[in-house]
Formats: structure tokens, sequence, C-alpha cells
């Protein structure tokens, strides 16, 4: 079927009975000007520690403090990104862990794997083994504070597609979790991000938004049927069922004005006040996934097909999404997960070593292989910093000013209190978090040392810098010095 | 209030409760005794289906309507989806697993419990929707062949009616009503515009991938008198929860016909339909995929050559037994013959049938027999490097004998094995670790399991010493404690049908996968007493036991939660 272009009132005439009602948005509002550009918030995840069991001290945190913190090999990619100055971390940061039978705030079970993220996400405590979240996520709060009425007041993203060991991970591939405290389910697949975003603007790559094509008109009336015929539905069911129909309503007429706002805002789609003026390339097909590592005889075989999905390029695209969506102003908060927990995405492909990322902390690395494989995760997200530096503000500045970003790790390298180790990859102690960006002058560009503060101290110190003062979880301080 | 039937509890679950950091153990209405009696006993299904000796005896009363289990709204897991989508549109693509979320596994895909509506589905759904349909209409044989007439021009509002409303049927599983038809033909008006009647067709199937009702399987029925809370389902229901139960897809046209015919209305009519749908090759893939999650062998770590070969293995015997040979269910666990060819046999360490080729061949006196001597079970419960007896033993006890273990207190390591002792790194020193203080009232319960499998390594292999420490022999003894001593997995295997915990178990897990639930109360554990004890008193066949579950009138009924 050959697009072709329609005028908005042909369509609305000829669709009839078909047509539908636009909700009125931010984005809808003719060529609103912002008095200052939006604040913009990014949470990013990693599922490695930081060193490797007995191996200590790892070499990822600069020995250097604030601004002029010198290269490691961990964190090499934000100067060969040329970032330094836009990305630095905060080092020294522990999730502390029930002793004695007292469970600290934020604090977690001394079990490692499932343990970790929940505390820095929420900043909440973590009780179970299940990563399951019992609180909203840094994001979330974010994006309920600053979203506005943005097409999609949150992305939520992973990167890894499958855990390589069966499954895809469960509660383990989940790091936001909504207001209600229940884990979110991530799009993984870049061609459905797309989707979610970009497709209902009307034009390719690169051009002026076009007027409203057959393409979009189909789907605003499909959406609109599907939506009737569950508002139809739903009082013909039982309570329970009802309960969990209307969830689905909920979610299909959020689809709806999200297509809508999408498809006829100012310029085709473009709010104002964005600083892009084109969409990204179509991702086409989504890379295979992987398969699940193989045994073969005594030995884990790892080769460029399994346990590989090209993250790589998952990154990347999910990455430019972000980027995009920031700079057009379909949203402005983020969450993207760019390995699962207890990782076992093989780094063969990424780095040549005989393994996958988790086994890397135990038997089949040292803290080099370590360092290179966080700094895989660091470099996806300088470029992230990197490409939303290049979009203009209208003020002047650029999008990553507007911005702040966090990155934290499952683990880091130290004390284990399940096995009493005093140098373990299953540790909670001489944690990073990974900053980025400098909305409400945070210094996301500087190594600060943190010693013994939660990581989720810092998320809740960029939480601050974008104006949200909301404590997170049982996490109410911000560190000092990490704000100008 | 609903009501609890009065029915005996014929067979006991050992039921292992984790408090103050040890195990309890509290099976069923029975003190606290340990495991003690998990052993044979009077009223356990301990049906062998045919072992000489076991003198036939009446059969059990079937089920009744007031026993009708609680039931939701189920949305189709991606396998299901998939195969609806095959089935509907003739579309074999699948896929849907990598852009929908994740079917939580329990150890089934289709706990509807667990499944929450969330932007990614709703994204996903739609994106999946255009992709099958832009596939559809690119396959101009396939797309005449769906929509069923020739229409005359872009509009063409006889063909497009005739379309929605047999088409609708097909992929609601149920008819349309008059306005929901009017309301799909509105979507004709955008072909108009188009001058492309395709588009419109575009659009209606799109709109019915995307319809609750296609999405869901959503359950009203009409309300029993005398029955507050449960409802008669209707013919086109049922026909839905047969087609889903044996195929993990829609119902075909035979189906549809038999439910436009309202010949779905009893349980006996139920039944006899579903005699036939077992004849599907449909019926034989969904129960080896129920035999694959539950035993937990649907993804094999193993190199790709030996994964198949092994799939290929137990596939062959689960059909033997269940569909061929018409044998009773034990002998899936009891079969003196494998089906393997050199390499695989070679693997085993047996003779093997002189060729490439799978064949039928004896497991002779290697002491294996069955299932859970084949390399599909014995890959379960295992870390990167070696078998783990705590967690073979934990999967034992949870998925094959029903028996749920709370998982261990907080701070509790279990990533990692248990150190090795000074110089001695044998297993059964380090596991030694577990019999001391809070750890020992479960570990006991599992590890003595997991030790009885020892001497077969994580990819099924025979072995004397552990792989790491040749200085360390294994002995290969376990315990079902309650039970009795074991040596390997074929006498794992005799023991377990002995006490008659796996008759118990495989009613249990078909009744969750039936249902889509795996948390049971006790309506529900009343339904799979009544039909472990009618199955332990007939011929245990796998197929009987499935009809007696559809031709039970639970079957047919639902009631509200």
């Amino acid at each position: 079927m050959t697009p072709f272009r329609l005028s908005r009132r042909s369509v609305l005439r000829g669709l009839g009975g078909v047509g539908v009602a636009l909700p009125v948005m931010e984005i809808m509002t003719p060529t609103k000007a912002y008095a200052a550009p939006p604040t913009r918030f990014v949470m990013a995840y990693g599922g490695s520690s930081l060193g490797h069991d007995g191996a200590g001290p790892m070499t990822i945190p600069p020995k250097v403090t604030g601004p002029a913190w010198e290269s490691t090999k961990g964190m090499a990619p934000v100067a060969t990104l040329g970032v330094h100055g836009h990305v630095g971390l905060v080092s020294k940061l522990k999730v502390p862990w029930i002793e004695n039978g007292t469970m600290p705030p934020g604090g977690r079970t001394t079990a490692f794997h499932g343990g970790t993220l929940v505390p820095q996400a929420t900043g909440r405590k973590h009780t179970s083994r299940d990563a399951a979240a019992t609180g909203p996520s840094a994001d979330q709060i974010v994006a309920e504070a600053i979203g506005g009425t943005t097409i999609q007041k949150s992305l939520v993203y992973r990167v890894q597609p499958v855990s390589y060991a069966g499954g895809t991970g469960g509660n383990r591939g989940r790091l936001s979790s909504g207001l209600a405290g229940k884990s979110m389910d991530p799009i993984v697949s870049p061609r459905l991000a797309y989707q979610s975003l970009f497709a209902s603007f009307g034009a390719p790559a690169g051009a002026a938004m076009p007027a409203e094509s057959i393409d979009q008109l189909l789907r605003k009336s499909v959406l609109s049927l599907v939506k009737g015929e569950t508002e139809r539905l739903l009082p013909k069911l039982s309570s329970a069922d009802k309960l969990r129909l209307q969830r689905h309503f909920d979610e299909l007429r959020d689809l709806e004005g999200r297509v809508l706002a999408a498809s006829t805002g100012a310029a085709g789609g473009i709010p104002p006040g964005a600083s892009c003026t084109s969409r990204p390339a179509d991702p086409a097909a989504d890379p295979p996934v992987g398969a699940n590592h193989s045994i073969s005889g005594d030995q884990l075989t790892f080769t460029a097909t399994a346990g590989y999905s090209n993250e790589e390029m998952r990154a990347a695209v999910l990455n430019e999404f972000i980027a995009m969506a920031f700079a057009c102003n379909l949203s402005r908060v983020a969450s993207i997960m760019y390995t699962l927990t207890q990782c076992f995405m093989s780094m063969v492909p990424l780095i040549g070593v005989q393994s996958d990322l988790h086994e890397m902390g135990h038997s089949r690395g040292n803290n080099d292989n370590m360092a290179d494989g966080v700094a895989w995760h660091v470099k996806h997200f300088a470029t992230l910093a990197k490409r939303l530096a290049s979009f203009p503000e209208t003020d002047g500045k650029t999008v990553l000013d507007c911005t702040a970003m966090v990155m934290f790790f499952e683990g880091g390298q130290g004390f284990d209190p399940e096995t009493g180790r005093a140098v373990d990859a299953h540790s909670t102690e001489n944690m990073i978090v990974v900053t980025g960006g400098h909305a409400g002058g945070f210094a996301g560009g500087s190594h600060i040392v943190a010693s013994g503060r939660h990581p989720a101290e810092v998320v809740f110190t960029a939480m601050n810098a974008v104006g949200v003062t909301t404590p997170l979880g049982d996490i109410s301080t911000p560190v000092a010095g990490l704000r100008a | 209030m609903r009501l609890i039937p009065a029915v005996s509890r014929p067979w006991s679950f050992v039921f292992l409760v984790l408090a103050g950091g040890s195990c309890t153990g509290v099976i069923g209405d029975t003190p606290a005794t340990g495991l003690a009696s998990a052993a044979p006993g009077p009223g356990r299904p301990s049906g062998t289906g045919g072992t000489p000796g076991v003198a036939p005896v009446p059969t059990a009363a079937a089920p009744t309507v007031d026993m009708t289990p609680p039931a939701g709204m189920r949305r189709l897991s991606a396998a299901e989806y998939d195969a609806t989508v095959r089935d509907l549109l003739g579309d074999p693509a699948g896929g849907s697993n990598l852009v929908l979320p994740d079917d939580s596994r329990t150890p089934f895909d289709n706990d509807y419990t667990n499944q929450t509506s969330s932007k990614t589905l709703v994204e996903g759904v739609e994106l999946l929707a255009a992709d099958a349909t832009g596939r559809l209409l690119k396959d101009t044989t396939r797309r005449a062949r769906v929509v069923g007439c020739q229409p005359a021009g872009a509009k063409d509002d006889a063909c497009l009616k005739s379309f929605v409303t047999s088409f609708g049927r097909r992929a609601l599983r149920r008819p349309l009503a008059d306005d929901e038809v009017t309301r799909f033909l509105t979507l004709g008006s955008l072909g108009q515009m188009a001058n492309d009647f395709y588009v419109s067709v575009n659009a209606v199937v799109r709109a019915f991938l995307q319809h609750p009702s296609f999405l869901h399987r959503i359950e009203l029925g009409t309300p029993v008198a005398g029955q507050p809370g449960i409802y008669k389902l209707s013919d086109d229901e049922v026909a839905a929860r047969l087609s889903y139960l044996l195929w993990g897809s829609m119902p075909s046209a035979a189906l549809f016909d038999l439910a436009d015919r309202k010949r779905l209305e009893t349980p006996d009519a139920v039944r006899a339909a579903a005699t036939d749908m077992l004849t599907d090759p449909r019926a034989r893939d969904r129960i080896k995929r129920f035999h694959a999650m539950w035993i937990g062998f649907e993804e094999l770590k193993q190199a790709p050559e030996l994964a198949d070969a092994m799939r290929t293995e137990t596939g062959a015997l689960i059909e033997r037994v269940i569909f061929d040979d018409r044998r009773p269910w034990q002998d899936i666990f009891r079969m003196d013959e494998t089906f393997v060819g050199d390499a695989l046999a070679k693997h085993y360490g047996i003779t093997g049938p002189g060729g490439t080729q799978p064949q039928w061949v004896k497991w002779g006196p290697s002491g294996r027999r069955g299932l859970l001597s084949q390399g599909s079970f014995l890959q379960v419960g295992t870390k990167a490097n070696d078998s783990s007896p705590t967690m073979r033993g934990l999967f034992v006890r949870r998925n094959l004998f029903c028996q749920p273990i709370a998982p261990p207190p907080p701070g509790v390591n279990t990533d990692n094995v248990p150190p090795a002792v000074g110089a001695d790194a044998c297993k059964k020193t380090r596991y030694a670790a577990h019999d001391q203080g809070g750890c020992r009232g479960c570990h006991d319960q599992i590890d003595p399991v997991g030790f009885g499998l020892e001497a077969y390594d994580k990819e099924g292999r025979f072995r004397t010493t552990e792989a790491d420490h040749p200085e360390c022999p294994i002995s290969g003894e376990g315990e079902i404690v309650g039970v009795g001593r074991f040596k390997g997995p074929a006498e794992l295997a005799a023991r377990a049908l002995e006490a008659g915990l796996l008759n118990s178990c495989v009613v249990e897990q078909l009744h969750r996968f039936a249902s889509g639930r795996t948390n049971l109360d006790d309506l529900d554990r009343a339904l799979v007493a009544r039909l472990a004890d009618r199955a332990g008193k007939k011929d245990f066949r796998f197929d009987t036991l499935m009809l007696d579950l559809i031709g039970s009138p639970t079957f047919v009924h639902r009631r509200e939660e």
C-alpha cells in the first residue's frame, strides 16, 4: 500500500463515526514558548560489580577528585568521547546490609544478586531475594513531577533482551517501578521503542513533518475502535476481571492520547520549544536474539552468537531514541537498563574475554576485565551524554545542560557479608555512580568521593537537581558537592 | 461465600514451611511429623497404572459442579498468541515473546494472576498486529483465503460485512453481535478514502488483533440456579477452554461448528470433542510442552546438537507413552528403552542403534530408566560448572513432588556452593555445612535427594568421581526422607511412584496448567484430589486423566473470583 497524504480536514470529514476526540495537551497548544528549557532526568543501570573476587583494589575510580579527575580503565570512554567535564562519578559508595537483625535505611539482605538494585533505584530497604520493587523508582517520581504533559511521561528501556541462562530475567530485568511500587515492564525491542515514540510522525527521517497519512489515520481509527470495544466490555465482567481490563483500558487510552498528540502537535508532531527538527531513522528489524550459553563437555562455550543479541547496536539505538525524545520534548525522563542483574551477556564480542559479564568477576576474569566490562556501560552512558550535548536549547545552553544523569551498578568490590570474604565481587562496598549533565547545577562531570554514602543519595541529588525534593524511599540527604 | 465441598483428602502433600530459620514438616491435615507420612498409604493415589498385583478398585466419583474452582480472564501467553495468529491468519512468523512483556514461569507460562497490562503490552500488541496484517496483505493468496470474498471495488459493503462477520467470529472466538459488526464496518471509510478495499481489511484485522476478546480469554457464562457465584459457560467459551488447553491455540472450524450447534453443553459432549482433539498433532506438542515446562527441559543448556538430541529423546518418550502405546503415564518414568542415536547413546554410555538416526534402544544394565535418567532432566538444578545436590533436590521436591518449600531466610548465601572444609573439597563434606543450625530443617529434606543423582553429571553422563576433584568418590546414594533410600534416577522414580508422589503431582500440575493459576485454594485441592483418586483407580493414562478433567462438570463452569 502506498502511503499518501490527506489534509486533516478531509480526513476528519471522511472518518464519520470513527472520529476521535483530541485531548488538550501541552504540545498541542499553539507555538507556546518556554520561559526556560525543561529539565530532564536519566537513570541507567549496569548488572555488574566493579572488581574481581580477591583481587583488590579495583582500578575504576580515579585518584584525583574534582573536575580534573584522571582517566582510568573503567572510565576511559569519557575521555575518548570527549565528554570529560560532562560525565564524572561519585565513588566509595556503599549500600548497607542487614546486620545483627537490623536493616539500615536503604539496606539490603546479605544475599547479593537480586538484592542491590531496588535499594539504589528506590532508596528503600529490600528484604527479599526477589528483585521485585516495593516502592517507586527515582525516574518515576521525577516523571510525575517534571513530565508535564509530554507525550511520554517516561521512557523505560532495557538493552539486554534475555538473560542467556533461560528466560528473560523476570524482576532482574526491571529497573523502574511505578508510583504504586510495582516493577514495570521495560520496552526491549528497538522497533517497539521506535513505534512508541516516532511512528505517529508522518515524515521520513530528516524530512519535515507532512500532513496526516492514511497510515496514521488508520492507526488512530483502529485504536479508537479497540478502546471503545474495551470500554463496552467492562460492565459485563466480574469485579476481579473488571479491575484487570480497566488497567488495560487505561493503557489503551494513554496510547491513543500519545498517538493523537504526536501526530497533531505543532509542525506535525514536534512540540514547541523543542530542539529537534526531525525524527531518527526507523531501526527496522530488531537484531536476532542470541541463544542461551551452551555447555559443551565441562566448558561453557562463549561464541559470537550465544549470549549476545547485538547489545552494542541495541544500546546505541535506544540511547538515540532517548536523546531525540528529550530534544524533541516528547519525554523528559528515561530509565535504561543496559544489562540485567547478574548479567550473563557474553563478553566475547565486546571485549574479547571468554566469559559472560557475571563470571568475569569470579572464575573467568580479573580486575582489568571487570574494568573493561564497566567501561562498556560507561561508553554508552557517555555517548548518550554527548548526544544530549549536541542539541542546543533555546537559551543557548544544551539539552545536557538541562539534564541530570546517573548510572549505578549491581555491586562494587569489597567485603561480602554472605561469605565473609574481605575482597569479593559480591559486595556493595566501594560502589560508584556515574554521573552526567548539569541541570540545576548538577556537577555531573566531577569526581566526588563520598565515603560510605548510599548510591541512592547520589540519585536523590540528581532528583534535586531537576527540582524534585520528594524523598527517595528512606533517602532524603543529598551528597554535598555534587551540586554547585 | 465460597462453599468447600465435603470431599476427602485422599493424598497428602508434604508442606515444608520455613519458620524461624528451620523447616517444620506440615503434611496436609496431619500433625507435623516430618516426611514419614509421605509414604504410600490409604487414599494416596498410588495407582501405578497397570502394575502387576494391583487389584482393580471401583472408580471414584467424578467431580461435581460445586467443586468448580475460581477462574478469571486470561491473557494469551506469547506462545498462545503466536499459535493463534498462525491458525487465524496462516502466519507462522511467531516471535511475539521478543516484543511482549515476559510471561512469568511458575513453572507454566500462563498464570493469569501474574498478568498485568502495561504500556509495553498495549504498544507491543499494536506493533505485532500491524506486522501480522502487513504480512497478510503482501501475500495475496493467503489474503484471499482469509478475507473469503472478492471485493467488487474499493467500496464493497457486502464483502466487507461478510469478512468482518466471519473473521470476527474466529478472531474473537464467538459470534459478533450486530452492533459490533456495524462498528467494525465504520473502518470501511478508510478503504474508500484510500480507494483500496484492502485498506479497510488492514484496519479490520489490526483491530481484531488488538481486541480485548482476542487478546484475552474472557468467560462470562450464565448464573447457575442454586449455585451462587457459579456460571455455566457458553459453548463458545467451552470451545476456547478446550482448544487452549489441548492445542494452545484457537478452536478449529470443526470445534466452532460444535459450538454453533450447541454440542458442547454437557460434560459427555465435551469429553467426546476432546477425545477427537487429542488426535490432532497440536495436542502432542501441547502435552510435550506441558511436561517440558513442568519438568524443566524447555530450555536446555547443552550445545545445540546435544540439546536437540535430548529434546528429541524426551519428546519421543512422552509421545510413545501417552499417544502411541497409550501406556500408564508412570511409564514415562520407568521405560526401559530410550530414543537415541549413536552420539547420545555414547554420551550415556549405552549401546547405540548403529547410526546417527535415533531409534529405540534398551537402557540395559546402565541402571537408567525413564525420563529422570535422560539428560534433559539431569541438566536441571545445576550450576555452570557442576551439578548442585541442593538445587536438584529442591527442583525434585518443588516441581516433581509439588511440595512447596519456602525460600531460605534473608542473608543465606545460595549463589555459591559451600566452600571446602580445610583440605577436604569433596561435596559430601562441603554440603555438610547445611546440616547445621537452622539450615538443617530444609536441607535434610532436599540435599539427600540431590545426592542420589550425583553419579550423573550436569549433562547426564555417568561418573564415579567429582569432575573437579577426582579424589572424591561419588556413592550416588540418596534418600527421599520418609519414603526410602535410592541410588540414581531410576530408583528415585521408583520410590516416588511407589509413594504416589508423582501421581499426586502430575494431577496438581495439570490442574495448574489448565486453570492458569499457580496458587491453589481448598476448592482446587478438592478437585485435584478427586481427579487423582479417579486416575489412581483406573489405569492412570495421561489422556484419560485429561479427559476426566475435561469431562468433569467443573470444566464447563466457572466460579466468580
